[in-house]
């Protein structure tokens, strides 16, 4: 676990690192983007970063359209982090640059978020002994509230053909709100694919291999 | 990629997102449980716990899973808590320490206000107690005054780090049991009490929280016995007289001046000798228990010489309280002396008995050591306390007078009152002898004497009792008049004899102590009567029996008497004759009147005693008497024998005889058996025969048949007899000669 939890750090740094290269690429997006502009429709499976979920309710996922053209990206959608004891989920709307490296669609982005936030809080259970063992009774509260944030993430998509793209992606999303005070960092990070809707925006399918 | 329909994607997409909502919906976060059930419980838990004990105090909560809950706050509360102090344990929340603070019970209570948590609270007594009491002043507190206080502590005995030690304020409670000697002030650990009266109260220390088994309460003996001091307001008394009574003031109480009335106080005298000298009154007055005022008795003065009597104070349980010794000094002053009786009349044969000699003090008590000197008139003698007559050659007056001197003289006796000691002198009217005879017709004695009383004076309105053996008298007692004259008229009787008239002055009614104030004789009259003529009509002769046998004698007593029947003590044998028939007299002997004979009945038959003065018979003479015969004592021949003519023929006169006594008088009654015997005087042998042994009739013996035998001679017959056991004296006949 330790390993894990180092790497997952490692993730998370890289991807708040991502956020702000993109920023700072956002300002200089000119000569990189591609040039045409399309629509996608993308989930991901977000819930690798937390893959114990002690609870029976949808995983942390995000599902969103996404639109290119140029050097940017823009897309807006559902996120939905979740926890063995919160669950955060809203929209969301990012900016993205995706940067093509060979074969792989780097798309760093930085986004804004919105929506609401439960969570269950163990802070009124109690300890006990039992046969000389400690041990600890939870007593959970739950509560919901809105929730803003903020987060940066990094998407890696790999176009299959010219209509889809396996993507992954990391994120780090800082979350304001009440029921998760103290608890406001989510990391996700998950798989899923994109699909381009047909019809909409300017079909470029060679531009997702990069000239 | 054209077959696919960018709106069925969006629809799809938007499907997928309203199944993605609805799949949130379903978020099934954790919540609650809203709160858990539990049970409280106190595993350590002490009951009962000693003021200053800290004992610790446990609570635990075990869930439903009975597991022990940990890191909760419990509730202890108490519902005194004063009684009770808890702190929660530092190093344990779910222990506490209770500090017991004071005594009492309360319940505490313990909770969990831990909204979690569904518990029961738990109540619980929590007795507070101290393990023992104790009196830590004296168990027998003493106040021997009344007022006075005394402080009384008890204390409780509690913890204090792991030791009993005493400690006030515990709420120590007091019961008063008894008569209510103390009054007691206060109430807690110190009380006082006051002395109150006399008695005995136990106090009881007792507490209503103590440890079981514990000591729990104390007695205290609260005891008030007045410590009585006497004080006597006078400690030396002085006294001239006898009867003199005197006493100090006493006063009986305690050092605060209150005394008891149950308290007494008692006079003794200290010896003997002591109680000799001073007697002592009933108690006098109250006693005043407020005051200590005390009834005591006084001392009456009763010997002369230094009295010392305790005054001795005793407490109303008969303890002694206090006592002292008072003196008195007792010294008899002779004020008189006096011989009495003062006034004396009597005859010169007469004696009179005389007190000795007395001195009296002030009060009229005898001096009984007063050395006294007597001086007596001559003519008089005073011996034995008898008063005669030495020389009375003719009436004459004496006196008698008697003087002191020594300790009882006021001179000898410094702070002694000056005293003139007066003598009182006896007066003695000494009268000759007054003789009569008894035919006397001029026998009355007028009496006249005049009463001297002490100091000189006439004893007037006193009485005299007359006091005559014989005779007769104007009256029994004679009052004296104002002259101190009394009279009586004695008629003395014809008795021939020493008559006496006592005169004895009567004791003053109402005279108390001195012994010497009973009667006496003041008069002693006597008058000699003497017999007149012998007169043999008065005259009477007696004899002791008047029948007699034979030889018995019996005196004969002629009582010579005068006209008036006086024995004629002069009379002598010449006086009187006395002439017996039947019998003899022997000589007449006179004395006092009396003479006597003595006859002797000899003769069987009538006999007489005959007495006469100057020849005539007096009284009873004379005397018959009657004599019959004696028992058989000899044989005597009535009737000689006398032969016949022939020879062997009987005699022509049979011999008769008698069986007589001593005086020959026959014994009738004899039947003596005779027996005739022949005695040889000379001749042939001659021999008696016929009836030889007659018996006698009628006291004869009359023989039948006797004739002689044999040869011719000269004989004598004797005749012998026994009647019963005598053996008659035998009777011989003449010589006769047998033919």
């Amino acid at each position: 676990m330790p390993k894990i939890q180092r790497f997952l750090r490692v993730i998370r740094h890289a991807t708040l690192f991502t956020g702000g290269l993109t920023a700072v690429m956002a300002c200089r997006a000119d000569a990189q983007a591609p040039a045409s502009s399309k629509w996608l429709v993308r989930a991901d499976w977000l819930q690798a970063s937390s893959i114990t979920l002690d609870r029976t309710t949808m995983p942390s996922i995000a599902a969103a359209i996404e639109w290119r053209k140029g050097a940017f990206a823009v897309e807006a959608g559902f996120l939905r982090a979740v926890r063995s004891l919160s669950t955060i989920q809203g929209g969301y709307a990012a900016i993205i640059r995706p940067v093509r490296l060979g074969p792989v669609i780097f798309l760093p982005g930085i986004g804004l978020f919105g929506g609401q936030s439960a969570a269950s809080a163990d802070t009124t259970g109690y300890e006990y002994l039992s046969g000389g063992v400690a041990g600890h009774q939870p007593r959970y509260s739950y509560s919901t509230g809105s929730a803003f944030g903020v987060g940066a993430q990094l998407g890696f998509a790999v176009p299959i053909g010219a209509w889809t793209e396996m993507r992954a992606s990391v994120a780090e999303w800082s979350f304001s709100s009440d029921p998760v005070k103290g608890d406001n960092a989510r990391f996700l990070a998950g798989v899923g694919f994109a699909v381009r809707v047909p019809g909409l925006g300017t079909r470029t399918p060679s531009t997702a291999g990069g000239k | 990629m054209r077959f696919i329909n960018s709106r069925l994607l969006a629809r799809l997409a938007a499907l997928g997102s309203a199944a993605g909502l609805l799949w949130a919906c379903q978020e099934n976060l954790l919540s609650g449980p809203t709160e858990f059930g539990a049970t409280l419980s106190m595993p350590a838990w002490t009951d009962t716990i000693i003021v200053g004990d800290v004992k610790t105090a446990t609570a635990k909560v075990i869930d439903a899973q009975s597991r022990e809950i940990q890191n909760l706050t419990y509730h202890w509360a108490a519902l005194d808590t004063s009684l009770a102090h808890f702190a929660v344990s530092a190093t344990s929340g779910n222990s506490i320490t209770v500090t017991a603070a004071k005594p009492g019970a309360t319940t505490v209570t313990l909770s969990m206000p831990d909204q979690r948590f569904v518990v029961t609270s738990i109540a619980k007594t929590l007795t507070v107690v101290i393990g023992g009491l104790a009196v830590s002043t004296s168990h027998d507190t003493t106040l021997t005054a009344i007022g006075d206080t005394a402080r009384v502590f008890a204390s409780s005995l509690v913890k204090a780090s792991g030791v009993l030690v005493s400690r006030s304020g515990q709420g120590i409670k007091w019961v008063q049991k008894g008569a209510g000697a103390v009054t007691l002030v206060g109430t807690g650990d110190s009380i006082r009490m006051i002395a109150h009266a006399p008695g005995t109260d136990t106090l009881i220390a007792r507490h209503d929280y103590c440890l079981a088994g514990a000591r729990c309460a104390d007695t205290v003996y609260a005891r008030v016995r007045q410590t009585l001091k006497l004080t006597l307001s006078t400690k030396t008394f002085t006294a001239w007289t006898f009867g003199d009574s005197a006493g100090p003031a006493v006063t009986l109480a305690d050092r605060r001046g209150t005394g008891n009335a149950l308290a007494t106080v008692r006079l003794v005298p200290v010896t003997t000798a002591d109680s000799a000298r001073v007697t002592l009154t009933a108690t006098l007055g109250t006693t005043v228990g407020a005051t200590g005022a005390m009834a005591v008795a006084k001392m009456i003065t009763a010997g002369n010489g230094t009295a010392r009597v305790a005054v001795v104070g005793f407490n109303p349980d008969g303890s002694k309280a206090d006592s002292d010794t008072i003196t008195y000094v007792i010294r008899q002053i002779a004020v008189r002396t006096t011989i009495e009786p003062l006034t004396v009349q009597m005859t010169e044969l007469d004696t009179v008995p005389v007190r000795a000699a007395v001195a009296r003090d002030s009060r009229g008590y005898l001096i009984g050591d007063a050395t006294l000197t007597t001086a007596i008139s001559s003519g008089l003698d005073v011996t034995a306390g008898k008063l005669t007559v030495t020389t009375a050659a003719t009436a004459f007056t004496g006196t008698m007078l008697a003087t002191v001197s020594g300790a009882a003289l006021a001179a000898s006796n410094a702070g002694a009152p000056a005293t003139t000691l007066a003598v009182d002198t006896s007066n003695v009217t000494v009268l000759k002898a007054i003789r009569y005879t008894a035919d006397s017709t001029s026998r009355a004695q007028n009496l006249s004497l005049t009463l001297k009383a002490s100091g000189g004076g006439l004893l007037t309105n006193r009485y005299v009792r007359w006091i005559a053996d014989v005779g007769s008298l104007s009256a029994d007692s004679a009052l004296s008049d104002a002259s101190g004259v009394v009279t009586v008229t004695w008629t003395p009787t014809t008795a021939a004899r020493r008559q006496l008239l006592t005169g004895l002055l009567r004791p003053l009614a109402g005279t108390t102590a001195p012994a010497d104030s009973s009667g006496y004789i003041i008069v002693r009259r006597s008058v000699t009567v003497t017999a007149g003529v012998a007169v043999a009509a008065t005259s009477s002769v007696a004899i002791r029996t008047a029948a007699f046998t034979a030889g018995d004698t019996a005196t004969v007593t002629l009582s010579v008497r005068d006209a008036v029947a006086n024995l004629v003590t002069s009379t002598v044998p010449g006086d009187v004759a006395f002439v017996a028939t039947g019998g003899t007299i022997g000589t007449a002997t006179c004395s006092g009147g009396i003479c006597t004979a003595i006859y002797t009945g000899t003769t069987t038959g009538a006999g007489s005693v005959t007495a006469t003065i100057g020849g005539v018979d007096v009284t009873n003479s004379p005397l018959a008497t009657t004599i019959v015969a004696g028992a058989a004592s000899k044989l005597i021949i009535m009737t000689q024998p006398v032969p016949a003519v022939g020879h062997n023929a009987v005699l022509a006169t049979q011999p008769v005889l008698r069986v007589t006594d001593a005086y020959n008088n026959t014994v009738s009654t004899s039947t003596a058996v005779i027996t005739a015997s022949l005695n040889q005087v000379s001749g042939g042998v001659t021999t008696l025969v016929g009836t030889l042994n007659p018996t006698a009739v009628v006291g004869t013996v009359t023989f039948t048949n006797l004739q002689f035998g044999g040869l011719t001679g000269t004989i004598t017959i004797t005749f012998t007899g026994v009647d019963g056991a005598i053996t008659l004296v035998a009777a011989t006949s003449n010589s006769i000669v047998a033919p």
